[in-house]
């Protein structure tokens, strides 16, 4: 018979593990606090291990010299510095099965992945989390910063600041969607800027030659992991990066005081160092929040204002800060040819503006290595033709108002309903009003209120012109109306005259037949006198009715070029407003 | 409630973001205590990317407008707008860097 050697189990650890999952079961809390609490527990299972160990060294040997007896542990009580369950108890909760089990049985327990070490790791890790080390070490070498971190906390004011500036940083996808476009910016499989371009463009030309362009180049190109097609449409739909933008951009800045903070941020960019709205005044953000919300006209500016610049600053321009080698920005609109100079897009934006206009601004370098900037602009339907110029001042682009097309008047306007400034078109559908910049507000009958109230925000005496206007020009189509009755009337009169003559004649005729020659004669005569005096009652009233008539259409006419005068200079003083607000925009400010 | 540096609605957007960019479709068991643990973390990437780089000088100076309870918004963007700081860019930075550290370098 071989002599037996006990051999401490390999796999002691996995043993060790065991104990402690069952630990953890059992005792419902597994959770330690701290290093120093694991290092005792630690401590004391290892003693629990090594008794375990002895006791069934014991046990071998005994039964080796036949005396098997149920052996007690012998483990130590513990130290009264050290206030844990008793070892005898924790072992019987850890393992629950009699300790008279033999090491073979108690060995044969689901192993567990990971050493003592790796484990007391990640218990530490989840029990005392770390922060950035880095950033530990930063507040620790400068304590003030730390303190001016927990005091910024606890500042109203300052903390309306960083959230604007946080929210315009999220609305434009830093770090979260665009971040990893612009890192990997060699290869833009989905640039989202440039998707919006394309897909504008594709919608303008649907043109073969588009996809062509892509596919001509080297592997460079966008789609050469496309099978040679880049499908555009296909990609915008899985690019959900811009949509979850604008819902974020807008559940946001809708919020009068996430709006007016934003607002304020804005303008704390520029030199202004008034705070207001063309020529409104504000002390802070909080009274232009509550001027908001009892102003939709109001809000609905700010709203405008603060989204367009986000789109078009932020958004857009931040997404295409790259390289993005775009072949088909050098092509022939025309002909479709492209140019292989390779050409960089530095920035890209996208305006809503009833029907999008897409602007792009680019770089390229000619043959000799010049370096070019350029930008153009096209709009849906245009058939990408560049359709104005544009203009980059800090950063903020003013797009030539495009001449509307003129409205029909409404046949009967009410002061209700007073329709439509008539002649003139939409002369406010500008760079931060209606105009489509508010999807839902595309009809006109919306535009033409907003323009209304974007005329009473401007100034409010204004708005009593246009009050005094829209009167006007019920009145004017009142007396329209009534002049043309008066003219139908005038002409049914005079026709009924030469009705009523034509009949006294022809009866005069016949009584002079049929009477003596002389009293046929007196009676003609008397006929003819008094058909003469029929007649020029009639004419005499039909002509008292064209005076009447003339009348009516000079005053018509008067309170037609009346409200022509007004309308005119309503709309000039809304145009100078406008351009004086454009060209504060265009330094960012008002 | 723990307080944070910007607005927790929209740190958590932010991190909701990262979340399902990085689990996808297999949410993690603590998502909620991983939720939380990362808006807390980003928050204070974002405040330390943005007082980190003020000098001690005008450290002093926001810490003395902040003990002064300076209650104008416009005081603070004056004060950053002169001490060159570009609040959007460094929260932007922030969240950039962030991501990157959370999605494991995927961003890099």
């Amino acid at each position: 018979m071989p002599e037996f050697e006990f051999e401490f189990p390999k796999n002691a650890e996995s043993l060790e593990d065991a104990i402690e999952r069952k630990a953890k079961q059992k005792e419902g809390e597994h959770a330690l606090n701290g290093y120093n609490e694991y290092e005792a527990k630690l401590k004391r299972r290892e003693e629990i291990l090594k008794r375990l160990a002895e006791i069934e060294a014991e046990k071998a040997k005994r039964a080796k010299k036949g005396e098997v007896k149920e052996i007690k542990p012998e483990i130590e009580e513990p130290k009264e510095e050290e206030p844990v369950e008793e070892p005898t108890v924790e072992a019987e909760q850890i393992f629950e099965e009699p300790a008279s089990t033999s090491v073979e049985e108690f060995l044969n327990v689901e192993p567990v992945n990971g050493g003592l070490v790796e484990e007391a790791e990640e218990e530490i890790e989840e029990e005392a989390p770390i922060e950035n080390i880095v950033e530990e070490n930063e507040t620790k070498d400068r304590p003030l910063l730390s303190e001016v971190i927990e005091k910024a906390k606890k500042s109203k004011a300052l903390r309306t600041v960083l959230v604007a500036a946080l929210a315009i940083s999220i609305a434009a996808g830093a770090g979260l969607g665009i971040g990893k476009i612009i890192d990997n910016a060699k290869v833009p499989n989905t640039p989202t800027a440039i998707h919006e371009y394309a897909a504008g463009y594709e919608s303008i030309a649907d043109r073969s030659t588009y996809h062509g362009m892509f596919a001509s180049e080297d592997g460079s190109t966008y789609n050469a992991e496309k099978n040679g097609k880049y499908n555009f449409g296909e990609a915008l739909k899985s690019d959900t990066s811009k949509i979850e933008m604008e819902e974020n951009l807008e559940s946001r800045m809708i919020q009068p005081a996430q709006l007016a903070a934003t607002y304020a941020y804005m303008q704390a960019k520029t030199s202004n160092p008034n705070f207001g709205i063309e020529g409104v005044k504000f002390n802070n953000p909080n009274d232009l929040t509550e001027a908001m919300k009892n102003d939709p006209a109001l809000h609905q500016k700010v709203y405008e204002y603060v989204t367009n610049i986000i789109r078009e600053d932020v958004m857009s321009e931040k997404s295409v800060v790259g390289t993005f080698h775009n072949y088909y920005m050098d092509s022939n609109f025309e002909t479709g040819d492209v140019d292989t100079s390779k050409v960089e897009i530095v920035g890209c934006t996208t305006v809503e503006k009833g029907t999008k206009v897409y602007a792009v601004s680019y770089e390229w370098t000619d043959e000799n290595g010049n370096s070019h900037k350029d930008s153009f602009t096209f709009k849906e339907g245009c058939g990408g033709q560049p359709i104005d110029e544009i203009n980059f001042t800090n950063g903020v682009r003013e797009i030539e108002e495009e001449p509307d097309e003129p409205v029909p008047p409404e046949p009967d306007p009410t002061p209700e309903d007073p329709g439509h400034p008539s002649g003139g078109g939409d002369h406010h559908r500008g760079h931060h009003s209606g105009g489509g910049l508010t999807p839902k507000d595309t009809n006109l009958e919306k535009q033409n209120a907003g323009n209304r109230a974007e005329i009473r925000s401007v100034d409010p005496k204004l708005a009593n012109t246009e009050q005094e206007y829209q009167q006007e020009v019920t009145i004017n189509l009142q007396s329209i109306k009534e002049q043309e009755k008066a003219d139908a009337r005038a002409a049914e009169a005079a026709e009924q005259v030469k009705k009523d003559q034509a009949e006294r004649e022809t009866r005069a005729t016949k009584e002079a037949e049929s009477r003596p020659k002389v009293e046929a004669t007196e009676s003609a005569n008397e006929a003819m006198h008094r058909a003469e005096a029929g007649a020029s009652e009639r004419q005499a009233e039909a002509a008292k009715t064209e005076r009447e008539s003339i009348e009516r259409s000079s005053q018509a006419e008067s309170a037609q070029s009346a409200a022509n005068r007004a309308a005119e200079s309503a709309s000039r003083e809304v145009e100078q407003n406008r351009g004086a607000s454009a060209a504060e925009r265009a330094g960012l400010s008002f | 409630m723990e307080q944070y540096f910007t607005e927790h609605d929209t740190l958590a957007k932010a991190i909701d973001a990262l979340i399902s960019q990085k689990y996808q479709n297999q949410p993690p068991a603590n998502l909620s205590e991983i939720r939380e643990e990362n808006i807390r973390k980003l928050d204070n990437k974002i405040s330390l990317k943005i007082f980190g780089s003020l000098s001690d000088e005008q450290l002093q100076k926001i810490s003395s407008l902040l003990d002064d309870q300076e209650n104008d918004p416009t005081v603070f963007q004056k004060f950053f707008k002169d001490a060159g700081v570009n609040l959007e860019q460094k929260t932007s930075e922030a969240i950039r860097e962030f991501s990157n550290e959370f999605l494991g370098g995927e961003n890099a």
